[in-house]
């Protein structure tokens, strides 16, 4: 019997040296991705255990859902972006929202002295102790996606305020039925303070710029799919001259599209606003979409990977607009936060190319 | 029969620490960044969370049941003591008290529920989880609750000479009372008894009743207890926080030799489940696998050993 249990050891030992030996050989460089040259490089701190192959260092990108295509779908960019920039990537997290499983990741990085964490964390407060060991042992954190309380990060490398994500959602309502007639908003929920916010700034965006544009009812879907659905009939039957309903979070207009194509309204309703490609593509097909709004979740990736390597070269980037390749309309908003201006227009011609 | 099935799980706890043991040599070799003393803290520190809640696990599950209310509990217990320490400017010591008899509590009423009423634990368990999470939520309106980054430091930040993390100590303490307990007291034997078989241990004059309540108030205090240690590492307290570790807990229990049918298994075993899943955790980590490949090859894993352990028993003779 021991034998066998010798055996059992063995094979448990070869699946591991099998599984792990094909991930730990880091990825040929990028034959055509020159590294950035810093502007004026300041020294950075020597790691404790040099990277290979000449890089300048190692950056980890850790997301909250791994398992979620919002995220999953930047993990090659954010590699070529670190690629190109002469970096190494680790790209992790949790599989799901596992806090206490996200802390013990990033401890596990500042144990592997990685020389910058990007961070999307699932809340603000949780990760702030842990990043703050992370910076006091000199490892550059940066967040994205959401941001953290600024004590937890050295600055956030965000898209935009996203309250200002407002007017690109009404320019949607102008590509889908003109710069005239009734449109309805669906939110998320309605004491949502951040959501409310972007609804007054689409509500007084649209009265400056396109005063022929009427809202006619603000209605919540709770994050609920069903719920998004049956208010959007109930809307359709309560304003029969609704000509759009636009989505203020990214969740609701993939169950816009379907009230409106089960109500016999396509080319008649458009649904509209913000959405992540997948939801909106049986609408693009049906002809209920044909403009929703998002980012490219991948860039923003790459966005904080450029800002982290900058920090760690020590470049100089001072408030005010700022010029970094492949992000021309960037800006360092204030000294903790910068800003790439990059939302993203999905269109039926276009949304096939995004998968999350 | 009972001499054959000790053998059974001797074994297993042998084949469990050959298997650490390979691991950690494995990692070790595999990953330059492994075998550093900071490292090796970060190891056991990391096994404190997964550890205290799969205690209160292997409990239940010795006791013939399974709490599946231990991850909202524990997440519940640390809203409570964000809310205590930052909204209500409580003590720490006060809050901590306060929330332990709170969660002793949450814990007797599920022991009442199957002790008393007979209902069976993944039900009324499955019941309370909602419970207790949906009494987090309220509590805690939805959203994450700081707590002061100073307060509750010594149960999860804390480290004995900048190296040693306190929580370690917390730990061990808990899995020495533990096995005191209900490997070598009159108590736990009697546990052992009901989880095997109910019926018999009944006709032998053993207070089923009570000895269950009893179970689930032990496994309440260690949701607790992980609390504790998770509120300090976070700083914070969130209703959610602990719910993805219920099928981890499970895992490690029956990895351990823990049986789901209740009555066999040992708390070392449990640990020694709890010590192999860390390892490949934070193994993998170093080795910079993906965190989905974690999942194989712990699934991977277990079905071995299942395998193991199923042959062993059939070699034996042991139905």
């Amino acid at each position: 019997m021991m034998k066998k249990s010798v055996a059992l050891l063995m094979l448990l030992a070869m699946v591991f040296m099998v599984a792990c030996s094909g991930q730990t050989t880091p990825p040929e460089p990028a034959a055509s991705a020159a590294p950035a040259e810093p502007d004026e490089p300041a020294a950075p701190a020597e790691p404790e255990t040099a990277p290979e192959d000449g890089k300048k260092g190692t950056i980890a990108v850790v997301c909250y859902v791994t398992s979620a295509p919002y995220f999953a779908f930047g993990e090659k960019q954010a590699i070529a972006t670190g690629e190109a920039l002469g970096y190494d990537v680790i790209w992790t997290g949790t599989p799901e929202v596992d806090t206490p499983g996200l802390i013990d990741i990033i401890t596990n990085l500042i144990e592997q002295d990685v020389d910058a964490i990007c961070l999307a964390s699932g809340d603000t407060t949780s990760v702030v102790p842990i990043c703050q060991e992370a910076m006091s042992k000199g490892i550059k954190v940066v967040s994205f996606d959401l941001d953290i309380a600024p004590e937890g990060r050295d600055v956030y490398a965000g898209l935009m305020d996203l309250a200002e994500l407002g007017i690109p959602q009404v320019e949607s309502i102008v590509d889908s039925i003109g710069t005239e007639g009734k449109y309805a908003i669906m939110t998320g929920v309605l004491t949502n303070e951040f959501l409310q916010s972007r609804i007054d700034l689409c509500l007084n965006y649209a009265k400056e710029k396109y005063p022929g544009l009427e809202c006619v009812t603000i209605e919540a879907m709770d994050e609920d799919p069903e719920k998004a659905y049956n208010v959007t009939m109930d809307i359709l039957n309560t304003y029969p001259d609704v000509k759009a309903i636009m989505s203020n979070v990214s969740t609701a207009l993939g169950p816009i599209a379907t009230a409106i194509e089960d109500a016999g309204k396509i080319g008649e309703v458009y649904a509209c606003g913000q959405s992540s490609p997948n939801l909106a593509k049986p609408g693009m097909a049906s002809g209920a979409v044909v403009s929703a709004i998002l980012w490219d979740t991948a860039k923003w990736q790459s966005w904080a990977i450029t800002i982290a390597a900058n920090l760690i070269e020590g470049k100089d980037m001072p408030v005010g607009k700022i010029s970094i390749d492949g992000f021309p309309d960037a800006e360092r908003f204030t000294e903790d936060v910068f800003y790439y201006y990059e939302t993203f227009t999905f269109t039926p011609e276009n949304i096939n190319n995004y998968d999350f | 029969m009972r001499a054959n099935s000790k053998a059974v799980f001797a074994k297993s706890s042998t084949i469990m620490i050959l298997l650490f043991i390979a691991l950690f040599i494995f990692f070790s070799v595999a990953s330059r960044h492994f075998f550093a003393v900071g490292n090796i803290m970060n190891l056991f520190a990391q096994m404190v969370e997964l550890g205290l809640l799969t205690l209160a696990m292997a409990v239940s599950m010795i006791s013939g049941g399974m709490d599946l209310s231990i991850g909202t509990l524990c997440s519940f217990c640390t809203v409570l003591l964000a809310i205590f320490i930052s909204q209500l400017a409580l003590p720490a010591g006060i809050a901590i008290v306060l929330v332990l008899l709170i969660a002793l509590l949450c814990g007797a009423l599920n022991g009442f529920f199957v002790g008393y009423l007979h209902i069976t634990p993944m039900l009324v368990t499955l019941g309370t989880q909602s419970l207790f999470l949906g009494l987090g939520l309220v509590v805690s309106k939805g959203v994450t609750v700081s707590i002061p980054i100073d307060q509750l430091a010594i149960f999860g930040r804390y480290k004995i000479g900048g190296v040693f993390p306190f929580q370690i100590l917390l730990f061990i303490a808990a899995i020495i009372f533990s096995v005191i307990l209900f490997n070598h007291s009159r108590t736990g034997r009697r546990i052992y008894l009901i989880g095997s078989d109910a019926e018999v241990a009944r006709f032998a004059g053993i207070d089923i009743r009570n000895n269950l309540l009893f179970t689930y108030v032990f496994s309440s205090f260690m949701a607790f207890a992980a609390a504790l240690v998770i509120a300090s590492r976070i700083s914070s307290g969130r209703a959610d926080v602990a719910s993805a570790r219920i099928l981890q807990t499970v895992c490690a229990a029956v990895f351990g030799g823990v049986s789901t049918l209740g009555g066999i298994g040992t708390i070392g075993g449990a640990m020694l489940g709890v010590a192999v899943i860390t390892i490949v955790s934070n193994g993998i980590d170093m080795l910079q696998v993906s965190q989905f490949l974690q999942q194989i090859i712990t699934g991977g894993m277990l079905l071995i050993v299942l395998a193991f352990r199923h042959a062993r028993k059939n070699n034996l003779g042991i139905a």
